[in-house]
């Protein structure tokens, strides 16, 4: 059990990082492309790591829902 | 540019920048301040996981058309036909982003509006009030998850104070404004 944890923990970790690192990665590219006025980077940054921060965010959000039980975790009404 | 991407990385850069002296400096640290965040998680991350699955789930199954084609095989008094558009409006916006509701109910909204004698620029200001609340109502609901996120609280739990207390009102003061009640000015 405590491998379980420990793996959730881990791998929650590394989806809120990435979840970061993905979504800072698009933002900074689109706003270059918004002052450069390059239409299609601002499409193509979207495209590629779109659906990657997606993923990302779901996997990290599901994690977060099993570590709430695993964990026992309060949330406040 | 999406803004369900823009604005987590942005608040998040923001808040980093702003309580960089409160941060952890060290790794350790940091893998503590993360795990901590699973707390934010527990009801939120599940919530809009599978709020976001039913609204996608109610739309393919054909939510929008088949509330339509209720609604436009009705022949009802001017308020009637208002009021039942604009609870078709809000229902659908339940499931579905304001963009997707318009997209999918605004053209038949409009034409049934303008069919029991509402004046063309108001039926189109009414339409995007209700579409507007999708906000506040469930499933698909992202401002409640994200408001609900930060104070770490149950988003269940706002869906009944947020309907009850933004989307009915709001619903009513589109039916007024399209029975010419309330008055809106066009430029």
């Amino acid at each position: 059990m405590e491998i379980f944890k420990k793996t959730l923990q881990v791998l929650f970790g590394i989806g809120v990082v990435s979840l970061l690192l993905i979504g800072t990665i698009i933002v900074a590219a689109q706003l270059y492309a918004l002052f450069t006025l390059d239409g299609k980077l601002a499409i193509s940054i979207s495209k590629k790591l779109g659906d990657s921060a997606c993923i990302a965010a779901t996997v990290t959000g599901v994690l977060g829902f099993i570590q709430g039980y695993v964990f026992k975790i309060e949330v406040r009404d | 540019m999406s803004i369900i991407i823009w604005i987590p990385a942005l608040i998040s850069w923001i808040a980093i920048i702003e309580g960089w002296k409160y941060l952890p400096k060290s790794i350790s640290g940091w893998y503590g301040f993360v795990k901590g965040a699973a707390s934010r998680y527990v009801i939120v991350g599940a919530t809009i996981f599978f709020a976001m699955g039913a609204g996608d789930v109610l739309t393919r199954l054909g939510l929008p058309e088949d509330i339509l084609a209720i609604m436009l095989s009705l022949h009802v008094t001017t308020w009637l036909m208002v009021t039942l558009v604009g609870v078709l409006v809000c229902v659908v916006g339940g499931p579905l982003t304001s963009t997707a509701t318009v997209a999918a109910v605004g053209p038949v909204s409009f034409t049934a509006l303008i069919s029991v004698g509402v004046a063309a620029p108001t039926a189109a200001a009414v339409i995007l009030i209700w579409a507007a609340t999708e906000g506040a109502s469930p499933p698909n609901s992202a401002p409640i998850f994200i408001a609900s996120g930060i104070a770490n609280t149950d988003p269940a739990k706002a869906f009944v104070p947020c309907m009850i207390y933004y989307l009915v009102p709001f619903l009513f003061i589109g039916i007024l404004i399209a029975l010419r009640i309330l008055p809106i000015v066009v430029l």
